[in-house]
């Protein structure tokens, strides 16, 4: 990186900090600490959901998901507009009538306390963890790839955020979000731009999809009903419509945004802005990743993106003679691309055949890494940062880590905002101090919140060394969706639902998950559909056995 | 009757989001559907 880049990022991360630190005079009440006075119009509730939603993995990870997978994974996000219209029509207006600060809280008036503290205790544990990961993941990948001091990398990411939302509350979440959102896709489309002036004079894009296309790199719609397949059309509108329904609704980094908005209109809006623009915002993100990989058609990829990996294999001398064929197998393929592109479809099965060359030799150059350095280590992650650093022009370098420090930080601020209301309201409120002023609950928020980012911090400082742990934080959110959201729908649709029923429910609902986790094949965008249809069935029959007219 | 009830003074009638919903499941029919022709005709 050049000093341009480092103005640029540094620019950046003031700007927003202060930005957010300057919201400070609008946050002194308790509504608007926590709720932005209910105040804030629908298109930055709107940019803030979808800026949440977006973290830094995602991103990166998205990015790199194309580059090996193809697009595959756009239709993790086919369930989402369905999703959204249920949210409409049902938590949008429940919430904002019940006057709720935490999706938890409705809990309690329409069941009981238990039930309310249980649910917003699984929110906090998962996302406490969850948040670490998401400052983690990314500093792992811009650490390695930049040769940045890991734990500063940790520590500039998580505290910035914490800082301005420490001191702005959910209003400086919000404004930010918005902003950076714009950063984000700014970043990215210059990017697009850079990666296609990449591509040899006589390859235009249109050349470049076919390419893809040919390798089957642009499948978006995958109809074979397969519960061990992780992407298909069924997955992604049944299994993500419940995760996407439990994420959106149950969620309180998610249900906070739209309670900050205007009026009912305003948040459903908000949450339809999602529905339409989610689905074509992925694909873009996901044809950047495809187009990097068409960009490594014509100029030779690292054997791994993973520099320290490679560095470890290196010291082998076996490793020189998997890099001689690596290098054999790619200026064939690069060749029969070029034909392919510019003389004639006829070379399209030469194509196929030289990549499938190209693959095994990686494939081997692969295997030998893990076996002489890190069995566990997965390159996905790296490719996109690695592209940016060895092929952007100066200056753009700087721009892209802004985009990456501005997705990871609109989702760490609102998962932080998220963690100090559910603490304050949900238990410091309800069970330790329930009249107080103000004053005493903003402060509260206010020591809550830098808490949390302490925590978030230490827990991406663990995270760094133990690589599962990332793992079982995501399986953990998957066993805690599915299932809250079996308790939302005991409360707005089972009116014989009563509170024992909608507590044990819920246990049941989680273990039941974690039984199919560890037992079963089926993959985990299943587990949402497991986890509320488990809940909602012992919930109900719980709640028979509950006298009619009891609570 | 009890759809109007839950109404707030002030908000959009049901009418109008039955139609906007409708546009949403439309529209997410025909994006996906393209993605599908993007598929094929690249492939």
């Amino acid at each position: 990186m050049k000093l341009l880049d480092w103005i640029i990022v540094v620019t950046y991360l003031v700007y927003v900090i202060w930005d957010g630190i300057r919201m400070t005079k609008n946050s002194n009440s308790k509504e608007g600490y926590f709720l932005a006075n209910r105040s804030l119009p629908w298109w930055a509730v709107g940019l803030s959901v979808m800026a949440t939603q977006l973290s830094a993995i995602t991103l990166v990870g998205t990015t790199g998901q194309a580059y090996t997978d193809g697009m595959r994974f756009i239709q993790f996000y086919y369930g989402l507009p369905f999703a959204m219209i249920i949210l409409c029509v049902t938590v949008v207006p429940f919430f904002h009538r019940a006057n709720v600060f935490t999706a938890y809280e409705y809990l309690e008036k329409r069941f009981d306390v238990r039930v309310r503290t249980l649910t917003s205790f699984f929110f906090l544990i998962s996302r406490g963890l969850g948040v670490g990961t998401i400052i983690s993941a990314p500093s792992i990948v811009l650490s390695i790839v930049f040769g940045w001091n890991l734990i500063a990398t940790i520590f500039a990411i998580g505290m910035s955020t914490t800082i301005y939302t420490v001191f702005g509350g959910v209003q400086a979440v919000t404004w930010t979000d918005v902003k950076q959102m714009f950063i984000i896709f700014f970043g990215l489309g210059v990017c697009l731009i850079v990666i296609l002036m990449g591509f040899p004079a006589n390859v235009s894009m249109l050349d470049g999809l076919h390419l893809a296309g040919s390798l089957g790199k642009l499948n978006t719609v995958d109809t074979s009903f397969n519960l061990q397949e992780k992407y298909t059309l069924w997955s992604g509108l049944i299994g993500g419509l419940f995760l996407m329904l439990g994420y959106f609704g149950c969620d309180q980094s998610q249900v906070q945004r739209f309670l900050t908005a205007k009026s009912v209109d305003e948040g459903r809006t908000s949450l339809l802005m999602s529905a339409f623009l989610k689905i074509p915002m992925q694909f873009f993100i996901l044809l950047i990743g495809v187009l990097v990989f068409v960009f490594y058609q014509f100029n030779a990829p690292p054997i791994v993106f993973n520099a320290n990996e490679v560095a470890k294999a290196q010291q082998n001398a076996q490793f020189q003679t998997i890099q001689k064929n690596y290098e054999t197998a790619f200026n064939e393929r690069r060749d029969a691309a070029i034909r392919f592109t510019t003389e004639s479809p006829e070379f399209q099965q030469n194509y196929i055949d030289a990549d499938k060359k190209f693959n095994e030799t990686r494939k081997a150059a692969v295997q030998f890494v893990r076996e002489t350095s890190n069995k566990d280590f997965n390159d996905v992650n790296y490719v996109f940062p690695t592209f940016v650093l060895q092929n952007m022009p100066m200056g753009i370098i700087g721009l892209i880590i802004a985009a990456i420090f501005a997705a990871a930080m609109s989702s760490i601020a609102a998962e932080l905002n998220a963690l100090a209301t559910a603490t304050t309201i949900d238990f410091y409120r309800r069970l330790y101090k329930p009249e107080a002023t103000d004053g005493h609950y903003v402060a509260v928020g206010r020591i809550s919140t830098f808490i949390w980012g302490i925590f978030a911090c230490i827990v991406a400082i663990f995270a760094t060394n133990l690589g599962s742990l990332i793992e079982v934080v995501n399986k953990f959110g998957s066993f805690f969706y599915g299932s809250l959201l079996g308790v939302f729908v005991l409360a707005f649709v089972v009116k014989r639902a009563k509170a024992r029923g909608a507590f044990f429910g819920l246990l049941f609902g989680s273990a039941s998950v974690w039984i199919a986790s560890l037992y079963t094949t089926i993959e985990f965008l299943w587990f949402n559909v497991i986890g509320c249809l488990i809940t909602v069935l012992f919930g109900y029959f719980i709640s028979l056995t509950v006298e009619k007219n009891s609570k | 009757m009890e759809k109007e009830k839950n109404q707030t003074v002030g908000e959009k009638p049901f009418a109008f989001w039955n139609r906007v919903y409708f546009a949403v499941v439309i529209t997410t029919i025909v994006v996906i559907s393209a993605l599908w022709a993007f598929s094929r005709y690249f492939s």
